[in-house]
């Protein structure tokens, strides 16, 4: 009964050359050098249909999934040009891959819940214990699909995940399932058999200013804060003019102050970073928000921000209920990336103290991340959050 | 007040008078309660609208200070983003310099730049192109870009030359200042949207082009990173051209170098040939001097007994005849015996015979056996040395020979009345001896040539007077052989200086 691990990261310019060096390396460290499966994160100076091939040869083995990324991130640092693999060869955890086709507006929920079915379908009675989503981060429908993940599983199986993205224009990614490259799409693997999980996720950032109520709204689209159009609250807040919001970058300043959405029963706030700023005023948020909702502006800082990392740490330690982590996967938000900078590491060496210099510490920079939120005193439902950064510690 | 009390008279009047008479009566005070209630209700809605008229007014404040503090805090990003940038550009600048300036070797100091270039900095694109011979840009350090569009890069750079001419003027182009038109180009021959390039110069003119950059927006280029690319192109450049001075040095060292080592063997090779040749001659000079001595000893016993009338007596004329045979037979013998020592001194089979004597009892002893040359010309005759001259060590025979020779050439030379002096001076444990006449005088040509063997100035006093030319030619090797030196000093139709050393720690 074991589990080992095998990660590879290359950033060589030459996309051939770096399937291979990350394919070889990651298999070099697993006993019969094949993997069971793998997990595949790739900035977008890659172009994945060349990697596939040449990763799935050297690890004999299709079953991958993965997603682009902003940064992948080593134990040390993230790379902000690179493709990282990590390989797991395991007689103890059972898994299951799929995708979902194109997600569309009108039935994203659906195919969320299609997806969970098709796992547990494919699961065959195994214990289940965890699933992880890559979901492309443009999407405005990232919330109904993740609500029908959650009916498909159950409303607390803890789902972690994180949104696919590029390097910060924010234009394109894709996903990868198998041998196949996707796009507005999500996929996925569910986690079961002996393993077990730990998952902890939080932001640091603070509420700033005087609460508002959210006045209209639908799905991820605010149209009116108190009874005013959303964006003229955005306008006034950050002294930026209307037309340039629309037009301009500046809406990216938003990923440092995301709007809060106060949550009763839990000290955390869950975050919505704005995507976009409608000519008719309304704005549109990653992920949805709902009619009635006390929502602030949030502002952190480096302090805060590595303190949340070690309570999100040191709550996915806690819920492994004592057992060692084999690995750590790690869902970094882009906003937390552009917040630290050349100081990236900093926020890991927080985590690598939680969990022990032994554990690997692996993941990706996202746009948006999928984490069980405490929702009331009782329970923990999964939700998509910004800013945060998710853990899922495997045993 | 009479109304009233009518009032009461017709209530009185009325069926269930009793009743009406009490609601008569409390309804009053009932209205003035309720009018009380009314009124603290209000007063207390007007509390609670002034309260929270106030709460509203903080709400509004506290907003208004987040917007400040939102304000402050994307400019303290910025500044700390600023600082950040320039601490990290500080420290890898100096951690890049001390690395760079410690080799002259260019790849290596090339292999250094690349890895910390990789490590340090931090941007995802980083390119080093240099100049060749031929004008174009070749790559020497590519960090995250594919080989082929490094070689396209530097291809299209090639060809732009008012941007080459903008670099060589020492101009730096980065995505936050060059001009739009200049921004968009190199965005799209770099392929990135945030970009700083800048010449690498020398004190020769520009060696090369250092360009860094990023796709992600995630990290941005500031001022301070302009800053630091300028400064680091700098001082790779020194480093680059220092290490390219020191490359023409070096080959310069090494072909000058080459030479000397093919010409000191060319010289060795040269000097064997001398040696053998030397050897072989004085081989030569010894066996014929041998053969020739035989003889001459013959010749000259049978002339001595010819001349001692042993065979019978001669006649005069025979007599005469015969002595100058002795004479000549002597001189001859004289000059035999000097090529032998000089073929002995130069073979090293010459034994000295070292042993202390004092150099004045050798000057005495040389001044009386060439007094009467000495008196013939009235030549003045001048010793000067220290009182305290010590003992020397050396080779007495040998030594008298060198002062002879020395003299008679100077009694040669000098006119009538002249003046010979000899002086002895001690500088640090080595005594100079100064042989001086107020002769003819030497020229320098002739200084040049004096000690070889067989070689005599061609002057007027030469002519008449017979010599062999191995004089002072013996007598260099003799005061060699005693680890000193000889020079001449002389003015033409002033006098000559014969200077010769001898190291007392020798004699001691």
């Amino acid at each position: 009964m074991t589990t080992s691990i095998g990660i590879g990261f290359s950033n060589n310019p030459n996309p051939q050359k770096a399937a291979f060096e990350t394919a070889q390396q990651a298999a070099s460290t697993l006993p019969s050098t094949k993997a069971n499966f793998a997990i595949l994160f790739v900035t977008i100076h890659y172009d994945p249909k060349i990697l596939l091939p040449i990763i799935a040869d050297i690890l004999e083995t299709t079953n991958i999934i993965g997603c682009s990324t902003a940064a992948v991130i080593s134990s040390d640092k993230a790379h902000l040009e690179g493709v990282s693999l990590l390989a797991v060869e395991s007689t103890d955890i059972n898994f299951c891959l799929q995708a979902s086709d194109p997600i569309n507006a009108l039935n994203a929920r659906e195919q969320g819940f299609m997806l969970a079915q098709n796992c547990i379908k494919d699961f065959k009675g195994h214990t289940r214990n965890s699933f992880l989503c890559l979901i492309d981060g443009l999407l405005q429908e990232k919330s109904p699909f993740i609500r029908g993940l959650q009916e498909g599983f159950g409303n607390v199986f803890p789902i972690v995940g994180a949104g696919s993205c590029d390097d910060f224009h924010l234009k394109q990614s894709f996903q990868i399932h198998n041998t196949k490259v996707l796009t507005a799409s999500a996929c996925g693997i569910l986690f079961g058999g002996n393993s077990s999980i730990g998952t902890g996720s939080r932001h640091g950032w603070r509420p700033l200013g005087k609460p508002r109520i959210v006045t209209d709204v639908q799905n991820s689209i605010i149209k009116t804060i108190d009874n005013q159009p959303a964006a003229s609250f955005l306008e006034n807040f950050f002294d930026i003019p209307i037309e340039q919001l629309i037009s301009s970058d500046n809406i990216k300043a938003s990923i440092l102050y995301p709007l809060g959405i106060h949550v009763e029963e839990n000290n955390e706030y869950l975050l919505r970073n704005i995507l976009k700023v409608y000519r008719d005023g309304s704005i549109l948020c990653q992920g949805d928000v709902e009619v009635g909702s006390e929502i602030h502006v949030m502002i952190g800082n480096k302090d805060t921000c590595k303190d949340a990392a070690k309570l999100a740490a040191t709550e996915a330690k806690r819920t492994l209920m004592g057992k060692q982590a084999k690995f750590v996967l790690l869902f970094e938000s882009m906003a937390r990336l552009k917040l630290f900078g050349h100081y990236f590491s900093e926020e890991l060496i927080e985590i690598k103290n939680v969990f022990g210099p032994d554990v690997p510490i692996w993941g990706m920079c996202s746009d948006g991340e999928i984490c069980p939120f405490q929702i009331n005193e009782r329970f923990k439902q999964p939700l998509l959050q910004n800013a945060s950064v998710s853990i899922l510690a495997i045993s | 007040m009479s109304g009233f009390f009518e009032f009461l008279s017709m209530l009185q009047a009325a069926p269930f008078a009793p009743i009406l008479i009490l609601i008569s009566l409390v309804a009053p005070f009932c209205l003035f309660i309720l009018f009380l209630i009314s009124q603290s209700k209000t007063e207390t809605i007007h509390q609670q609208k002034a309260t929270l008229k106030k709460l509203k007014k903080s709400f509004e404040d506290l907003d208004e200070q987040a917007k400040l503090i939102v304000k402050t805090d994307l400019e303290l990003n910025k500044a700390q983003e600023e600082l950040d940038r320039r601490l990290h550009s500080l420290e890898a600048l100096q951690k890049i310099s001390r690395l760079i300036s410690t080799t002259l070797d260019e790849n290596e100091m090339f292999a250094r730049l690349e890895k910390t270039l990789l490590t340090d900095i931090g941007f995802e694109k980083n390119l080093l192109l240099t100049f060749k011979e031929d004008g174009t840009l070749s790559t020497r350090i590519n960090l995250g870009v594919i080989d082929s569009d490094a070689e396209t890069i530097a291809k299209d750079l090639t060809r732009d030359e008012t941007f080459l001419n903008d670099l060589k003027k020492g101009l730096s182009f980065s995505s936050l200042t060059a001009p739009q038109g200049r921004k968009e180009a190199l965005k799209i021959i770099f392929n990135v949207d945030h970009f700083i390039v800048s010449p690498v110069l020398s004190q020769d003119g520009i060696l090369g082009i250092l360009f860094v950059g990023n796709r992600s927006r995630a990290l941005t280029i500031t001022e301070g990173d302009a800053e630091m690319l300028s400064i680091l192109a700098n001082q790779i450049g020194q480093a680059f051209g220092n290490a390219k001075l020191f490359e023409e040095v070096f080959r310069s060292r090494k072909g000058l170098e080459n030479k000397i080592h093919e010409r000191t063997n060319q010289l060795e090779k040269a000097l064997k040939e001398v040696q053998i040749i030397s050897k072989t001659k004085s081989e030569f000079v010894s066996a014929v001097s041998h053969e020739l001595r035989t003889p001459l000893t013959s010749i000259k016993g049978f002339a001595a007994i010819l001349i001692a009338g042993k065979l019978g007596e001669v006649p005069e004329g025979v007599k005469l005849r015969l002595e100058k045979i002795n004479n000549q037979s002597d001189n001859l013998v004289k000059f035999i015996n000097n090529l032998l020592d000089i073929s002995r001194i130069e073979s090293g089979h010459i034994e000295m015979n070292l042993g202390l004597c004092s150099l004045l009892e050798i000057i005495e002893a040389t001044r009386d056996l060439l007094s009467p040359q000495l008196k013939e010309k009235q030549i003045n005759w001048d010793v000067s040395a220290a009182e305290s001259l010590p003992k020397v060590n050396v080779d007495r025979s040998q030594y008298e020979r060198i002062f002879i020779n020395l003299v008679s050439n100077a009694i040669k030379f000098t006119p009538e009345n002249g003046t010979i002096s000899v002086s002895i001076v001690n500088n640090d444990d080595i005594l100079e001896i100064i042989v001086t006449d107020t002769g003819i005088g030497i020229s320098q040509e002739d200084i040049d040539r004096l000690f070889d063997e067989f070689y005599r100035v061609e002057n007027d006093i030469n002519q008449n007077v017979k010599g062999t030319g191995l004089g002072l030619a013996l007598v260099k090797k003799i005061i060699e052989a005693h680890k000193g030196k000889i020079w001449i000093t002389s003015v033409v139709g002033e006098g000559t200086s014969f200077h010769f050393t001898l190291p007392l720690n020798l004699s001691n």
